[in-house]
């Protein structure tokens, strides 16, 4: 599945760019991390998601209502204040994703419009619990990490 | 005329509807592909709940939890250790949940006691000494081999038959109706077949696919959800220590015998049989249990298992936050046009009482058998060897005396020998095959 959005926030590029190349605060803007290491321009980290409106489709599942969610990646195709990449791979339940997250950013006066688009495979993930219930699932994280790096912004 | 049914599948739930059925006169034979506790019923937590860890979210799981839990201590004493059991909150966030799970366990009429810090570490000194709140609940050690086994010899002298050993490969069909099953006995090659008015399919994880694959019923949506868990072979607590949070991964460590068991996480598998543990979830589980028992650290963890739940999806429109069940019978007359058969899938161990009453029930309808179901008050039968009946027992179980004297008496010395004598499950399971 792929996503796209754009935003503007009321600061200079190089502020944007400070935080979003470098993988120590990126990895703060996921959802409830809980453990972060990074090496460089590698991070792995693992966060929390509440999954009681996903995982309710199964009788019994209550013991899946938190997800425990592994990821790693890595910052590439860096062009200072313009472009990122930030790929990688993840699991949860056994079940692998993959994401890569597209960032570009364009300098307007002291502010920063920043456009993304974020494509995402999720292989089996989407067969079990419903392409529906899943892109709603994702779309929630990815927006909670949007949200996240606007508050870092502030 | 007495109603022939075959049961397949003798876990917990499989048992348990052998006892239900044959206590109620039908004539009923199960049949086991493997040996006992070869399913997930001897790969959990072994825990009978007190139905404390649904009250949060699941109140119907936690009162049936809690009555069952009840009756299965009067009528199996000798496979529960009644550890009793905490909840403790070890952070901030767990805290939140305090007043969630008050109200939860009083909305389930179970009884809790709030623990003072000092009287928790006094009773469990190796408890994080930074613990901020503890509860007690009557949660207990169950047993399965000996839970499983004694059903099994209870149902025997009901009159059931007991196939252990024994796969089904087939079912014998006509038209659309079931009329019993091709077998194997996986001990000789032997195959044969068994004619029955009803077949009963309580084979868990292998439920779907096995009438999938062999009558093309489909109505059955699972996913199967392993849980692994981590046993250090030491015993640090007399209670069952479970994280006061909703129910997640890393939040329960069972004192069983003389080991610990950390549980769990959660993995998605395509078959019940063949998968792989992920060598970091059991580093994971180590680090969770020692998060509420520190000691745990400090010891390797000595093996790990897997065991593996059936998830069923609830029906179209239901919600299983409100389905009032986690289990579900199947009536494939009704969902796929072939009669004969039906189906039960999900629940716990603890419950498995309340799920063979519920499908005795619905059996006694369907087949104009009106006997209620009597499985709360009868004891399960589990033989005590003692000096006045040794020869007996010796006899029944076509062993010398004085090698089963020795065995018995050897046992008798060990630490929680009542409930963990291995020698004596081995004997009394012997007597199934009798
Ligand atoms: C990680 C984990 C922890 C758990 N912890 C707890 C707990 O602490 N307390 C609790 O109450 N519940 C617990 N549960 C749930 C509990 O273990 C299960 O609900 C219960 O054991 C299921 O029993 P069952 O009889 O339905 O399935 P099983 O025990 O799997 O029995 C099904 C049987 O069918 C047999 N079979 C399959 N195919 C065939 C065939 N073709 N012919 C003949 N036989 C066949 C299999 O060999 C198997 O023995 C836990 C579950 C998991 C996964």
């Amino acid at each position: 599945m792929e996503m796209t959005g754009s935003f503007t926030v009321d600061y200079r590029v190089e502020k944007v760019w400070s935080i979003v190349s470098d993988a120590n605060k990126f990895a703060k803007c996921l959802p409830n991390v809980v453990s972060t290491e990074v090496n460089g321009d590698n991070f792995q980290l693992s966060f929390k998601a509440d999954a009681k409106k996903y995982t309710s489709k199964f009788l019994g599942a209550s013991y899946l209502s938190n997800l425990n969610i592994k990821f790693s990646a890595q910052l590439k195709e860096k062009q200072e204040n313009k472009h990122i990449l930030i790929q990688g791979d993840g699991s949860t339940i056994g079940l692998k994703f993959s994401l890569a997250l597209y960032i570009d950013l364009s300098a307007q006066d002291s502010s920063t419009k920043i456009d993304w688009k974020a494509e995402i495979e999720l292989g089996r993930m989407a067969k079990l619990f419903g392409e529906e219930v899943v892109n709603q699932a994702v779309t929630d994280v990815v927006n909670q990490t949007i949200d996240n790096l606007k508050t870092l912004l502030k | 005329m007495v109603s022939k049914v075959i049961v397949i599948g003798a876990g917990a739930t499989g048992s348990f509807i052998t006892h239900d059925l044959a206590s109620r006169g039908f004539d009923v034979t199960v049949i086991e592909k493997g040996n006992i506790i070869g399913g997930t019923s001897g790969k959990f937590h072994g825990m009978l709940h007190s139905g404390a860890r649904y009250a949060m979210n699941d109140v119907k799981a936690a009162q049936e939890s809690i009555a069952d839990n009840k009756v299965i201590s009067e009528i199996a004493p000798f496979c529960i250790e009644n550890t009793g059991g905490l909840f403790v909150a070890l952070n901030e966030e767990d805290l939140s949940f305090q007043s969630k799970f008050e109200d939860g366990c009083k909305q389930s009429n179970i009884p809790i006691e709030n623990l003072s810090i000092e009287s928790a570490l006094k009773e469990e000194p190796f408890l994080n000494n930074s613990v901020k709140a503890v509860y007690r609940v009557p949660d207990k050690v169950i047993n399965s081999f000996r839970f499983i086994t004694s059903l099994l010899l209870t149902a025997k002298r009901e009159s059931a038959k007991v196939l252990l050993n024994t796969e089904v490969l087939e079912f014998i069909k006509e038209g659309n109706d079931v009329k019993g099953v091709k077998i194997k006995n996986n001990n000789t090659g032997q195959v044969s077949e068994l004619k029955a008015d009803l077949v009963v399919n309580a084979s868990g994880a292998w439920a779907s696919k096995l009438i999938d694959e062999k009558l093309g019923i489909k109505s059955i949506e699972m996913i199967l959800s392993a849980g692994t868990m981590a046993v250090i072979n030491r015993r640090f607590t007399k209670h069952i220590i479970n994280r006061l949070r909703e129910p997640s991964d890393g939040d329960i460590v069972v004192p069983f015998f003389n080991d610990s068991i950390i549980g769990t996480t959660a993995f998605i598998v395509d078959d019940p049989e063949k998968f792989d543990v992920d060598k970091e979830d059991i580093s994971f589980l180590q680090k969770a249990g020692s998060e509420m028992l520190p000691i745990l650290a400090n010891y390797p963890v000595y093996r790990y298992y897997a065991g593996v739940r059936p998830l069923i999806a609830a029906g179209e429109n239901d919600d299983s936050r409100k389905a009032s069940r986690d289990f579900k019978i199947f009536d494939h007359s009704a969902t796929d046009n072939v009669n004969g058969i039906i189906s039960i899938v999900g629940g716990k161990l603890s419950t498995a009482r309340i799920m063979a009453k519920e499908i005795g029930d619905f059996i006694g309808n369907k087949m104009g058998n009106k006997t209620e179901s009597k499985t709360d008050k009868i004891k399960l039968y589990w033989p005590q060897v003692n000096s006045e009946n040794i020869d007996e027992m010796a006899k029944s179980l076509s062993l010398n005396k004085d090698f089963l004297s020795e065995m018995v008496n050897e046992s008798a010395g060990k630490t929680y020998s009542d409930m963990y004598s291995n020698a004596m499950d081995l004997l009394y399971s012997r007597g199934l095959f009798n």
